[in-house]
């Protein structure tokens, strides 16, 4: 690939419309994904995520604006287009009579070029459940198949929906792992989700939908940041190392002090979601376990202790 | 499985050389579709019943039954008649209604549309497999029947390759219809009714021409009342005609036209 193509967005969509009949589900949505980038569609039921996905994926024919898949069309474009395409569609799309290494086999044989079947199994713990039936798989067991077969063919482009969803904290992580090694590897990964640790932990971009129009787009942090500056806040971050937790009261007391001589409102959170989840799942794969199970000492205590302060 | 086995990425590296994706040829994208229908169809037990055990059946009660023979002709000619028509219609109609429209409502019918199988693959796969299942059933039950007394003859075999082919394209194309325009529920309910009334009253089992007037006429019109009578005149010295011909090419490329027109490949 010329470094022009590289440098080009893997996904661009201007303008973009879709109706279902009366129903306006795309209205001027304007979306990018680049290589090497992980970008997250948010919005709520009904945004138009996925019919943005569709239309990207050439599904659907978009009625208005301009798109192109990894430069061209994707309405129009035949397969040696889709096989640089991986996509995990929102309902599975599995063939319910069929065993899954069976259908991974399958998948895989649709590309010249897939990854290595045995090792993808593996990694994503389809091994596990080889030889049962589709429609006996849990929720959970199904999106791990259904990308491994997004994956399988080792795509540029990948549409991920609803990746981690219905799956086990331990899965999640390792399907977290494999997103980011993905993109760290050149590929464009276009994920919808209603998760937010997915979304801090995972995207490097974020385009925020909402009655098929793009609201918000940029890096998570800016997304966040413009957000918050909008309703008149503003974020302050820290962590404090070595300090007795006795004293954390009083660095509080402090920063409370400091808030109100401006005027403002100090709102004061501990680790989030995402944070506490790393350490169960650092606990349940047994790393680091004599340190973590033991009683805290004072040090160990204020080395996490993480205070975030929203001011308005 | 150790969690460090998994904490690396599957089989690419950034240092690892990196072959661009590309379909697999076409053919063999085809024949792995193939291969993934029929042996879908050939191991389930509800399908396999419906394409072995019941025409089997079929066969059994028309050799010892009185039922739609022709004079000048052994029972058991009329018989495989009209068990292989059954086994067509069995296949080609109901199984395919029930699996496609189970991969609509399952979504497979949009992942397959984003692969580089693609929809015509897709299809092209199916009626292969389709084709593959009707050897495999002809095989079967054509030695259940050389065990109940059939002597085939190669021309008689040989003329009906063709009705099979036509016959196949007619039937998978209504089928893929009814799968492509029905709720799932309705395709079930709509493939199963269908196929019984085809086989039972539809000139597969009886012959149109002992059929009471009015329903003779309509009977010939029918594809089964045309596959049936195209059999008869193949397998069990049945006269020939070439309207039962045009019946079934009629109905296969209505049936064909129908489904590039009307499929749905969402439940949307």
């Amino acid at each position: 690939m010329t470094d022009d193509i590289l440098a080009s967005p893997a996904l661009r969509a201007d303008g973009l419309t879709h109706s279902y009949g009366p129903v306006r589900a795309l209205d001027g949505l304007t979306l990018t994904a680049r290589r090497g980038e992980v970008t997250a569609l948010l919005g709520p039921n009904g945004a138009g995520k996925t019919t943005a996905v569709s239309c990207a994926t050439g599904l659907l024919r978009p009625s208005g604006g301009s798109l192109e898949a990894l430069g061209r069309d994707p309405w129009n474009a035949g397969p040696e287009h889709r096989a640089r395409v991986g996509v995990m569609i929102q309902d599975g799309g599995l063939a319910s009579g069929s065993r899954s290494m069976q259908l991974l086999r399958y998948g895989a044989s649709l590309h010249a070029h897939p990854l290595d079947v045995d090792e993808v199994a593996e990694h994503l713990g389809i091994d596990e459940f080889a030889g049962t039936l589709v429609r006996r798989l849990s929720g959970g067991q199904r999106q791990r198949l259904a990308l491994a077969l997004a994956i399988i063919g080792r795509p540029e482009l990948v549409f991920l929906d609803e990746p981690t969803a219905g799956m086990d904290p331990s899965i999640r992580q390792r399907v977290r792992h494999l997103v980011r090694s993905l993109a760290d590897t050149g590929s464009a990964v276009v994920l919808t989700t209603h998760m937010m640790d997915d979304v801090v932990g995972l995207a490097d971009a974020v385009c925020v939908i909402a009655g098929g129009r793009t609201v918000a787009a940029g890096s998570v942090e800016d997304v966040i940041t413009a957000h918050r500056r909008q309703k008149g806040a503003v974020d302050v971050r820290a962590v404090a190392h070595g300090v007795d937790p006795a004293a954390v009261p009083a660095l509080q007391a402090d920063l409370e002090a400091v808030v109100e001589k401006h005027g403002g409102r100090l709102e004061i959170t501990g680790a989030g979601a995402a944070d506490l989840e790393a350490v169960l799942l650092e606990l349940m794969d047994g790393a680091n376990t004599s340190a973590n199970s033991s009683a805290p000492t004072a040090d160990t205590t204020t080395a996490t202790t993480a205070a975030e302060g929203r001011a308005r | 499985m150790s969690a460090t086995s998994h904490d690396a990425a599957p089989a690419r590296t950034p240092s690892s050389p990196r072959p661009g994706p590309q379909p697999a040829p076409r053919l063999r994208r085809v024949l792995a579709h193939t291969a993934l229908e029929a042996r879908i169809l050939l191991s389930n037990g509800e399908q396999l019943m419906v394409a072995i055990a019941l025409p089997a059946m079929v066969l059994i009660g028309l050799r010892l039954l009185p039922i739609g023979r022709l004079e000048g002709a052994q029972p058991i000619e009329t018989a495989l008649a009209a068990t292989l028509g059954t086994a067509l219609i069995s296949t080609s109609f109901t199984s395919q209604a029930i699996q496609t429209g189970f991969d609509r409502r399952n979504g497979v019918l949009r992942w397959v549309a984003t692969t580089p199988l693609g929809r015509d693959g897709y299809l092209a796969g199916k009626i292969l497999a389709t084709l593959l299942v009707h050897v495999v059933q002809v095989l079967v039950l054509g030695l259940l029947a050389v065990l109940l007394g059939w002597r085939p003859g190669v021309l008689e075999l040989l003329a009906a390759v063709p009705v099979w082919l036509l016959g196949t394209v007619a039937f998978g194309a209504l089928g893929l219809l009814v799968a492509g325009l029905l709720r799932t529920e309705a395709v079930l309910a709509v493939s199963n009714l269908v196929f019984v009334l085809f086989v039972a009253a539809g000139g597969i089992a009886v012959p149109t021409s002992m059929y009471p007037w009015p329903l003779h006429g309509l009977v010939d019109l029918l594809p089964s009342g045309a596959l049936g009578e195209l059999l008869r005149a193949c397998l069990a010295g049945g006269v020939f005609s070439p309207a039962p011909v045009v019946v079934l090419l009629v109905w296969a490329i209505g049936g064909a036209y129908a489904v590039s027109r009307w499929f749905r490949w969402t439940s949307d």
